[in-house]
């Protein structure tokens, strides 16, 4: 009889892989691999999981109650793929400073999944959850975040324009703090794990700026 | 039948309290429950047990895991909460809520074999903490009581200083003033005045003495009830104590509040006997009145009396130092 071997893909961006529906048989064998967790369904509902293993019998890791019955595995990737963000845009006019410029920020972030049946009954079941697809539901709630953080940052601040880049480690753990907290992440049972961010601001709002404080000091000066 | 682990096991387990987890949140969000009891409160924590509920619904291992303890202690809870929920006590509802979740969430954490089922003795630290917790936030809910204490002590400080300025004005006029009908209505406008000043006086005293009560009882609950190696059952006993709730609606009365406070701190202090000195202390504060006692006044009169005498004896060197020159000056001469 030969043997079949249920295993995920080599796929670098798919986070949760589905596998082929198949019959619970003797002969079928398992290799999950260490950075993965594997949880094996029948009829939509999880029945076990199984530990890293390479080429194991299902039979000897499960009940024989499961034997004859349809079943399916899925594999969920624990190391996240780095996934790029970014906003641009943002509006910040401080009157304080007398100053009005465009804001954005950019990077990229790892995930880390805290739930994983959370994520996996996030999605329709059945299909892979790739890391494009966790990113277009996420992206949304990032750049609400990241305006919103971005712009208290600056409004009505004695934060001057130079000033930004001395200030991306306080917004990023900002960021991170307050991304955490929202109902996508939480509904998804992931979180930020790490993330990298770039603020910038177009030259020519930053040239208009220094043009108009040089001309004031030079007015001064008169 | 003897219990041995395995996924049927273990899954059949899990949906029984599932089942009866859920049952048990349906009869709490649907109110059939003791009128007595707060429903905002009980709703709440029906949806917290909910989620911990379906959380673990989904949860599941490799089979391995021996958890019939955290089943039988789930079954356990779920019927002593059905029994607590026919009785009036919101708050022993919510610590069996919170201890019910706790339990469902060590289940799930020991099926994802992040703990293991022998683990008891970190579950209990962990309760402890999540009592400590729970203690330290009604704590801050207590300082924002203070906080309106000290914010109404500041107001009234005000306007006892605007009274007694007024008073001192009109007591001037009355000096100066020769008709006597003036005289009579400056009189009767003084006394008006003196009345409004003794109400304020007396409100004023009682805010710093229930600001003072407040003080004591926060310090007491983090400086020793916290800090000490109080058991969970303890540290919940004195959350209980505090009426937060009770406090709040008698924030504008601190006559009222003084009783509710007093029994706070009755309470608190039965936990540790060894606070009855720091009783004593709290007492010594509430001497702050608009009349001074006999033993401050002596304590001041003291202290005139000695920097008068440190001034005498200063004039006394300084005279003999002058002398001194003068006798050198004339020997020179």
């Amino acid at each position: 009889m030969a043997k079949s071997v249920i295993e995920p893909n080599d796929g670098e961006n798919i986070i949760v892989q589905f596998s082929e529906k198949f019959e619970f048989k003797k002969n079928v064998y398992i290799s999950v691999p260490k950075q993965y967790s594997a949880y094996v369904y029948v009829d939509e509902k999880p029945q076990f999981s199984v530990k890293p293993c390479v080429k194991e019998r299902l039979i000897d890791l499960a009940d024989k109650s499961f034997l004859g019955k349809v079943i399916q595995t899925v594999f969920v990737l624990k190391v996240s793929p780095r996934i790029l963000w970014g906003v641009g845009d943002i509006q910040v006019k401080n009157n304080k400073l007398k100053e009005a410029y465009r804001v954005g920020a950019n990077g990229d972030f790892t995930l880390d999944i805290t739930d994983d049946k959370k994520l996996i009954n996030g999605f329709k079941f059945g299909a892979d959850i790739t890391s494009d697809t966790i990113k277009s539901a996420l992206i949304n709630s990032i750049q609400t975040v990241a305006r919103s953080v971005l712009g208290e940052c600056f409004t009505e601040t004695d934060t001057s324009v130079f000033e930004l880049s001395s200030l991306t480690d306080d917004l990023r753990d900002k960021l991170i703090e307050r991304i955490n907290k929202e109902a996508a992440f939480v509904n998804l049972g992931l979180q930020i794990k790490t993330m990298t961010l770039k603020t910038f601001v177009p030259q020519e709002d930053l040239d208009m700026i220094r043009e108009r404080i040089n001309n004031q000091e030079d007015a001064n000066e008169i | 039948m003897k219990y041995k682990p395995s996924i049927f096991e273990n899954n059949n387990l899990r949906d029984k309290a599932v089942h009866e987890g859920l049952a048990l949140c349906y009869l709490m969000e649907s109110g059939k429950i003791n009128p007595d009891l707060d429903r905002a409160k009980i709703r709440s924590s029906a949806s917290v047990l909910k989620d911990a509920f379906s959380s673990l619904s989904d949860a599941v291992g490799t089979g391995r895991e021996s958890v019939l303890g955290f089943s039988t202690k789930t079954l356990s809870q779920i019927s002593q909460l059905k029994t607590l929920l026919n009785q009036s006590y919101t708050n022993r509802v919510e610590s069996a809520c919170d201890e019910l979740c706790q339990t469902v969430s060590q289940w799930k954490s020991a099926l994802e074999g992040k703990i293991s089922s022998a683990n008891e003795e970190s579950g209990e630290k962990e309760k402890v903490s999540r009592a400590k917790r729970n203690l330290l936030l009604k704590l801050d809910e207590l300082n924002e009581i203070k906080n309106a204490y000290q914010f109404n002590e500041k107001r009234l400080e005000e306007v006892i200083r605007g009274h007694e300025k007024d008073i001192e004005e009109l007591e001037n006029i009355l000096v100066d003033e020769n008709n006597e009908r003036k005289i009579n209505r400056l009189y009767s406008e003084i006394k008006a005045k003196r009345v409004l000043l003794d109400t304020a006086n007396n409100s004023h005293k009682n805010y710093i003495f229930c600001s003072n009560l407040l003080d004591l009882v926060h310090q007491l609950i983090k400086e020793k009830i916290i800090v000490a190696d109080f058991s969970e059952d303890e540290l919940n006993k004195a959350r209980a104590y505090l009426k937060i709730k009770d406090l709040k609606k008698v924030i504008s009365q601190p006559e009222r509040a003084v009783t509710i406070l007093k029994k706070m701190q009755d309470d608190v202090n039965s936990m540790v006997p060894k606070i009855s000195e720091n009783e004593k202390r709290i007492y010594a504060l509430d001497t702050s009145s608009a009349v001074a006692s006999d033993e401050a006044i002596s304590y001041k009169q003291a202290l005139i009396e000695k920097r008068r005498a440190k001034a005498a004896s200063n004039d006394i060197d300084e005279l003999k130092n002058n002398i001194g020159d003068k006798v050198k000056v004339e020997d020179l001469t």
